[in-house]
């Protein structure tokens, strides 16, 4: 239907509305989908998750009671080169402070947390993200009630992620600089340069008089050829922080994994939290972050679910008796010693005081309660450089002549 | 599709830019209220014998009978489109509407690239602009519509320009910027390659020359699929499964949007950098920075097909041998920039190619549209095509005009994450030497040539300054008739 044509209307009167757009925001490779599941569901989502994982005995099982099997994930998830890591967590039941005065949770939902660190953002990668997992798909996601299958249409998949986003409060990378594939090139790099030279001063010892360096030179190009691309130099202020240039200690070094943890709160602590903006996302590229000070981390983030905002596009879902706090990070290094650390930050401390913990006697104690009742442990987790620490990467810079 | 709904979608979505209609004049008008907008609609859909068609019919786009000599299109930007209907199109921001108002008829909910323009997205896509450009006031494009002509030369065409701009003063609207171009008898030729010889092919309108599908559709395990015509037609289902329509739909539907950009090329930068020892051109490192050749004797053949071709094996070519420029002209075909007849210079794959060997991974055209590059047996590439029907005004300026129906997913995708960054090719952050956007510090491009010895070019940069650009919504032949103030 034509509408009226307004001709007195005039292009100097036009008023323009300048829209920003959210899915822009370089902030959102760092992307958190918490999705409502329920307590019946969550035993069974441990179990379906370590299916999608593709752990020999589910897959055997599967092969034997002629269940269809989706291809393991960690396969398809090492394609997709631009996720520095993926993970799903599942709280069978939401944590419980005992001895504190958080209410008691009566709500029949649980929540199933997936944190993942695509560069870029993490919408340009949709596509990817889709072709990667979508036969795990339906099994990490399948039996949310707002479900849309990428099989239905890819942009009502892309709005039921937009629907189970939490925005983060702050975003921590060890290496903001540098992409998953950046790394990799590193890494590679580095190796390469190492045995050349190792190489080199063999071909030395037997040879006489020894081949031409450029001739070496040669080889070694052609060997590196595929990791030679410009490679943004490191920023000597994240290099020299403790996350980025010391090496954890040995005995609480482990394999870069997953530390995920939701802390109670009230409501209102929550609502505050965000508006004070007690942490920054201008922290991110720099120094300053409190994650910037432990050893061994490769990423982190820090989250608000509000319960009264969470329920409020979930029709017929009541709030949670308390809202929680979210503190996620990529580590390299012993949980309850990181945890321990990065408690006794000053910021860290103040928001620990704003959940139902309140005031922790120490660090230590602190680190103990949220291991013992707020540690959402991860039912599968993708790290793309799992052996390499944050030391490592900017030791390979260093090689790579950008340090 | 039947041809009802071709007539509903302006031309130029599916006319070449290769073949006769080889000169073209885009008006850039400025609009000053609906009355105006109103008699200039009423200019381009009169179709009376003299005035250029705005549509092409099914006859006409499969080449079954003539096409015209000249077609018209029109494209109006967010600014212009609000001027129309102020109530019924003005965008609100999200927030500000209630769930009530996303039913039909609500305010528009264009996505951000058209509906804050191409400056806006300036920083997004790395863009910079010269001091002075008669594009912009400000960060305000001049103009608020585009009308864009395409003609024969050769018969005439140059006075239908004229009356149009003629006509065009007489609706009270102001032509504010106003571009020319023409090109050889050849086709489209930038920095001496030939241009838009790769055009997606798709499901509803390339039956009738099936031999494009191979290197024009999406690849797939088996072979090639079509791309669905919803990734360049509004309303029409696309790769996502998907046939959205924003709203307005009634000026949306089958519309498109088109992406314009200006640019001018240093061609003797150009040839200074293929320059070899001898003082000739080094065709093989043109070729590789490329992708494709661009001296006639190898018919701007693809690097990986020509490879194929010389080795002869890989998909049994049906045409028979190469037989040189003259064939490959022939074989550009009468629309979509490339042959009707079987085309073995755009049918290849890069999966025996993935470390660059034959076509280096950081070449233009392997960036642009990396197949089955990526991996996934090419299902990553298949959200991020368009349809290009660039022109080069015969000297340095090259116009870029793109068309697809998500601009974010499509042309943004392409130019940020393709062309700005290498990271997608194991590239680090190395930028397309020819479209990638200018360092802010200046420096140039190293381009790898990979290879049993691998060359490192250094690339002085840029090769093309953008000059100005926008984006237009190109409504669908209904939505047109809605802006004129038709009853429909």
């Amino acid at each position: 239907v034509a509408g009226e044509i307004n001709s007195s209307r005039r292009v100097d009167d036009a008023v323009v509305t300048e829209r920003s757009d959210p899915l822009d925001d370089p902030f959102d490779g760092a992307v958190n989908l918490i999705t409502p599941i329920s307590r019946m569901r969550a035993a069974f989502r441990h179990a379906s998750h370590k299916h999608a994982l593709g752990s020999d005995a589910s897959l055997e099982l599967a092969r034997r009671l002629g269940l269809p099997s989706a291809r393991p994930l960690e396969h398809q998830l090492r394609r997709l080169s631009h996720l520095h890591y993926a993970r799903w967590s599942v709280s069978r039941r939401l944590p419980h402070l005992p001895r504190t005065e958080q209410p008691p949770e009566a709500s029949p939902f649980t929540l199933q947390l997936f944190t993942s660190y695509f560069d870029h953002g993490w919408r340009p990668y949709l596509g990817s993200f889709i072709e990667s997992i979508q036969d795990g798909m339906g099994l990490l996601w399948g039996d949310v009630p707002t479900w849309r299958s990428p099989s239905h249409g890819h942009r009502r998949f892309e709005n039921f992620v937009v629907d189970q986003q939490v925005p983060n409060l702050h975003v921590f990378s060890a290496y903001p600089q540098w992409t998953s594939n950046n790394v990799r090139a590193l890494l590679r790099y580095h190796q390469d340069r190492l045995s050349e030279d190792a190489v080199r001063v063999a071909l030395a010892a037997i040879f006489d008089p020894r081949p031409e360096d450029a001739e070496l030179e040669r080889g070694f190009t052609r060997r590196v050829q595929h990791v030679l691309g410009r490679v943004p130099a490191a920023d000597p202020a994240m290099a020299a922080t403790p996350a980025g240039g010391q090496p954890v200690p040995e005995p609480h070094r482990r394999p870069t994994h997953g530390a995920t943890f939701l802390i109670p709160m009230t409501t209102d602590q929550a609502e505050a939290v965000v508006t004070e903006t007690l942490l920054d996302h201008a922290t991110l590229l720099h120094d300053r972050s409190p994650f910037a000070t432990v050893e061994g981390t490769h990423f982190a983030r820090v989250a608000v679910i509000d319960s009264k905002k969470y329920v409020e596009h979930r029709p017929g879902m009541a709030p949670f008796a308390s809202s929680y706090l979210l503190i996620s990070a990529e580590i390299g290094a012993d949980t309850g010693w990181w945890l321990q650390r990065i408690a006794a930050q000053p910021t860290i401390t103040g928001l620990l005081e704003r959940t139902y913990l309140r005031r922790p006697a120490n660090p230590a104690s602190a680190a103990k309660h949220l291991r013992a009742h707020c540690e959402i442990r991860p039912t599968l987790e993708h790290i793309n450089y799992p052996h390499t620490g944050v030391v490592d990467i900017y030791e390979a810079s260093r090689t790579r002549g950008l340090l | 599709v039947s041809s009802a709904l071709l007539e509903r979608i302006q031309a130029h979505v599916f006319r070449s830019a290769g073949h006769h209609l080889r000169a073209a004049r885009f008006f850039f008008v400025r609009i000053p209220d609906a009355a105006a907008g109103r008699r200039l609609l009423a200019l381009l859909l009169d179709r009376s014998e003299e005035s250029p068609p705005l549509t092409l019919s099914d006859a006409a786009v499969r080449a079954l009978e003539s096409p015209p000599k000249a077609v018209a299109a029109f494209g109006v930007t967010r600014e212009g489109l609000e001027l129309f209907d102020p109530v019924r199109f003005t965008y609100r921001p999200l927030e500000l509407r209630g769930d009530a108002e996303n039913g039909p008829g609500s305010p528009n909910d264009f996505a951000d690239p058209f509906v804050n323009g191409l400056f806006s997205r300036r920083e997004l896509l790395g863009d910079v602009y010269p001091e002075a450009t008669p594009f912009f006031d400000g960060e305000r494009p001049r103009f608020n519509a585009l009308v864009w002509l395409a003609f024969d030369p050769s018969d005439g065409g140059g006075g239908l320009g004229d009356d149009l701009e003629e006509g065009i003063a007489e609706t009270g609207c102001a032509i504010v910027v106003d571009e020319n171009a023409e090109t050889g008898p050849e086709g489209v030729r930038v920095f001496g390659y030939l241009d838009g010889r790769s055009q997606p092919y798709l499901s509803e309108f390339g039956s009738s020359s099936p031999e494009r599908l191979a290197g024009g559709g999406t690849p797939t395990p088996d072979g090639w699929q079509p791309v669905r015509a919803g990734e360049f037609v509004l309303g029409l289902l696309d790769e996502g499964g998907e046939a959205d329509v924003p709203q307005p739909a009634a000026v949306a539907r089958y519309g498109t949007f088109l992406v314009y950009r200006k640019y001018v090329v240093d061609e003797e930068a150009f040839e200074r950098l293929i320059q070899s020892v001898d003082g000739r051109p080094d065709e093989e490192l043109a070729a590789k920075l490329m992708g494709r050749h661009r001296v006639p004797e190898q018919g701007s053949a693809s690097l990986v097909a020509a490879a194929r071709h010389e080795g002869g094996g890989g998909g049994g070519d049906a045409d028979g041998p190469y037989v040189g420029f003259e064939d490959a002209v022939m074989r550009i075909g009468r629309f979509a920039g490339i042959g009707r007849q079987s085309d073995w210079h755009n049918d290849f794959r890069y999966e025996d190619d993935t470390a660059g060997f034959v076509c280096p991974l950081g070449a233009h055209i392997r960036r642009a549209n990396p197949r089955d590059g990526l991996g996934f047996d090419g299902s990553l590439t298949r959200r991020h095509r368009i349809i290009r029907r660039g022109t080069s005004d015969g000297g340095n300026g090259f116009h870029f005009v793109g068309i697809n129906a998500h601009i974010r997913d499509q042309f943004e995708f392409i130019q940020r994450l393709w062309f700005n960054t290498g990271e997608s090719f194991l590239l680090g952050t190395d930028r397309d030497i020819f479209a990638g956007s200018p360092r802010t510090d200046g420096t140039g491009e190293e381009f790898i040539v990979q290879g049993l010895e691998p060359r490192i070019v250094r690339v002085e940069r840029p090769l093309a300054e953008l000059q100005g650009g926008e984006y237009f919504l190109m409504p669908g032949m209904d939505g047109l008739r809605v802006l004129r103030g038709d009853d429909t």
